[in-house]
């Protein structure tokens, strides 16, 4: 059959696929009553509410693809991206891909009582890397996040632009194949931005395939050729990335008008 | 784009192109690979725990020294001099000492053991590794210190007067016993505090429970003697107190636990760490 053919020639590119993915969380809710022994009673009491935070998502991931995600806060973006990263179970539907997907944004060891040296070598560890592989790597790590004066000092002494950047030093040393980018340039001065992102693109280069998830259409488009544009856990719009963005500015604008 | 594909098609892709499923945990044999491999990870982080421990402590390990010298006054005090319990032993007080470390060993292994996981969220959270490493660090971690620490039961012992034996060198291993059973079952009770946060107060509760039936601080075979004869039992196979003979017997020959007690306490051990195991594999990435 001359269609199954093409079908598998095709197939041989796939790297990642979403299948159908719901996630729920069961909550209790909250009801306040008017004396503490309400307050208590409805707590224990309280019906289990469930949150809908996606339903029903599927997408292909071939190689040197680059997925956006984008959608405003609460659309869903990040619980996607914790079960792609396979940190969470979706309640419903399934994630298969060559491997675990790599996350960039908040992932990273800290150990705030302990040196930002001692921190990149847990961190380099815990991530899989070998004894041998923690003494390549360490250089590197220190030159992306430019923290060759500090690094000997506690990390509870850095700032937050610090600890963003030792966090992307660490998340980034070793090149993955499929990468999950969660707003991880929210942080950090001009000077870092420009180093971190000529990193982002050489692994962008090196890698399968990159997601981008940002609520920014500009990141967006400037990072990504396909992407899906999630709201309360819904696909709206899925598609090239100029044809989706605009859908998702108007609804920006009518959403901020109201 | 794609056409989504039905989850028929999307596995059978799967399966055609080699991809595995990530959202679930694999194989069990895969899952202990995965621990072997991350095992400098375990190492370090138990190295971490300790420098951190140490930082906030002037004195640092040495209170790991100190904690248990210091009790042992307090026991021997309490116990031994006004309740009388010190006629329990000739040698009562290298049986109080001995007691009290291998204790500590078992109660910090397992009170560490049972926050750990409920107190590292933002690590397991944000990085993909077999969970239960984070109470292998800590079992690790304890132990190391403990150990250190214990050596001074051997200067306690010779002050005391008495004579060097082959016995002696067994000590490291029956506190590698101790921390095993207290690690076997941590790894029940880390996933309930994870689950119930409020169980973390029931921890130290039950731990000065044990401690108090355990014989501590008096010998329950000396003191049970009377009892009916199913508390007896119980009271015989209670695991903590067949480790706590263990450690004596390095010293005092005469406290050697019965054999069917040493199988008992072998199996268990061996028992809660198997099943602690895969219990934790099957829980595996459900949390979040």
């Amino acid at each position: 059959m001359a269609e199954q053919g093409t079908g598998a020639q095709a197939s041989d590119d796939v790297i990642l696929i979403a299948d159908h993915i719901t996630i729920e969380y069961e909550v209790l809710a909250q009801r306040h009553g008017k004396s503490p022994l309400q307050r208590v009673v409805s707590q224990v009491m309280g019906r289990k509410q469930i949150i809908h935070a996606v339903s029903d998502v599927s997408f292909t991931l071939r190689r040197g693809d680059a997925l956006g995600l984008i959608g405003s806060n609460g659309s869903g973006k990040s619980s996607i991206v914790r079960v792609l990263a396979g940190l969470q179970r979706p309640t419903r539907g399934s994630v298969w891909a060559t491997s675990t997907p790599a996350m960039l944004g908040v992932s990273g060891v800290t150990m705030p009582d302990l040196s930002g040296s001692r921190n990149i070598r847990l961190g380099l560890l815990a991530l899989g890397l070998s004894p041998e592989e923690v003494t390549e790597f360490y250089p590197k790590v220190i030159e992306v996040s430019g923290l060759k004066d500090s690094i000997h000092l506690p990390v509870r002494t850095y700032s937050s632009g610090m600890k963003a950047r030792l966090k992307f030093g660490i998340a980034t040393a070793r090149t993955p194949e499929i990468l999950l980018v969660d707003e991880a340039l929210g942080v950090g001065d001009s000077k870092f931005r420009a180093a971190a992102e000529a990193r982002l693109a050489e692994i962008q280069r090196a890698a399968g395939a990159v997601i981008q998830v940002n609520h920014n259409a500009a990141t967006i488009e400037e990072t990504t050729k396909t992407c899906i544009w999630l709201e309360r856990g819904v696909v709206r719009a899925a598609g090239r990335t100029a044809d989706v963005l605009p859908m998702y500015e108007e609804y920006l604008g009518t959403a901020r008008k109201r | 784009m794609d056409t989504p594909l039905t989850t028929e098609e999307a596995a059978a892709l799967a399966r055609r192109t080699g991809l595995h499923r990530v959202d679930k945990a694999g194989e069990f044999s895969a899952y202990l690979r995965d621990c072997w491999r991350l095992r400098h990870f375990t190492g370090n982080y138990a190295i971490s725990r300790t420098i951190v421990d140490t930082v906030q402590n002037r004195l640092g390990l040495f209170w790991q020294l100190l904690n248990p010298l210091f009790l042992s006054g307090i026991y021997y005090f309490a116990f031994g001099f006004i309740l009388g319990t010190s006629k329990d032993s000739p040698d009562f007080l290298v049986f109080l000492v001995s007691g009290v470390f291998t204790w500590q060993l078992f109660a910090s292994v397992m009170q560490s053991g049972s926050l750990v996981l409920a107190t590292t969220k933002d690590l397991t959270e944000s990085l993909l590794f077999p969970r239960i490493l984070l109470p292998i660090a800590v079992a690790l971690q304890e132990t190391l210190s403990a150990l250190g620490s214990a050596l001074v039961l051997y200067p306690i012992a010779l002050l005391y007067g008495m004579r060097p034996t082959w016995a002696w060198l067994l000590l490291p291993f029956t506190f590698l016993l101790t921390s095993l059973f207290g690690f076997g079952v941590s790894l029940f009770t880390a996933r309930w505090v994870e689950k119930i946060y409020d169980l973390r107060q029931f921890v130290p509760l039950i731990l000065r429970a044990m401690m108090f039936v355990s014989g501590v601080f008096y010998d329950v075979t000396v003191r049970f003697h009377k009892a009916p004869h199913l508390v007896r039992t119980l009271a015989n196979f209670n695991p903590a107190s067949i480790l706590l003979k263990l450690t004596r017997a390095v010293f005092i020959p005469g406290q050697l636990p019965a054999p069917h007690e040493l199988i008992f306490i072998g199996v268990i051990t061996a028992t809660l760490i198997i099943c602690g195991t895969v219990a934790f594999w099957r829980s595996e990435r459900g949390h979040g």
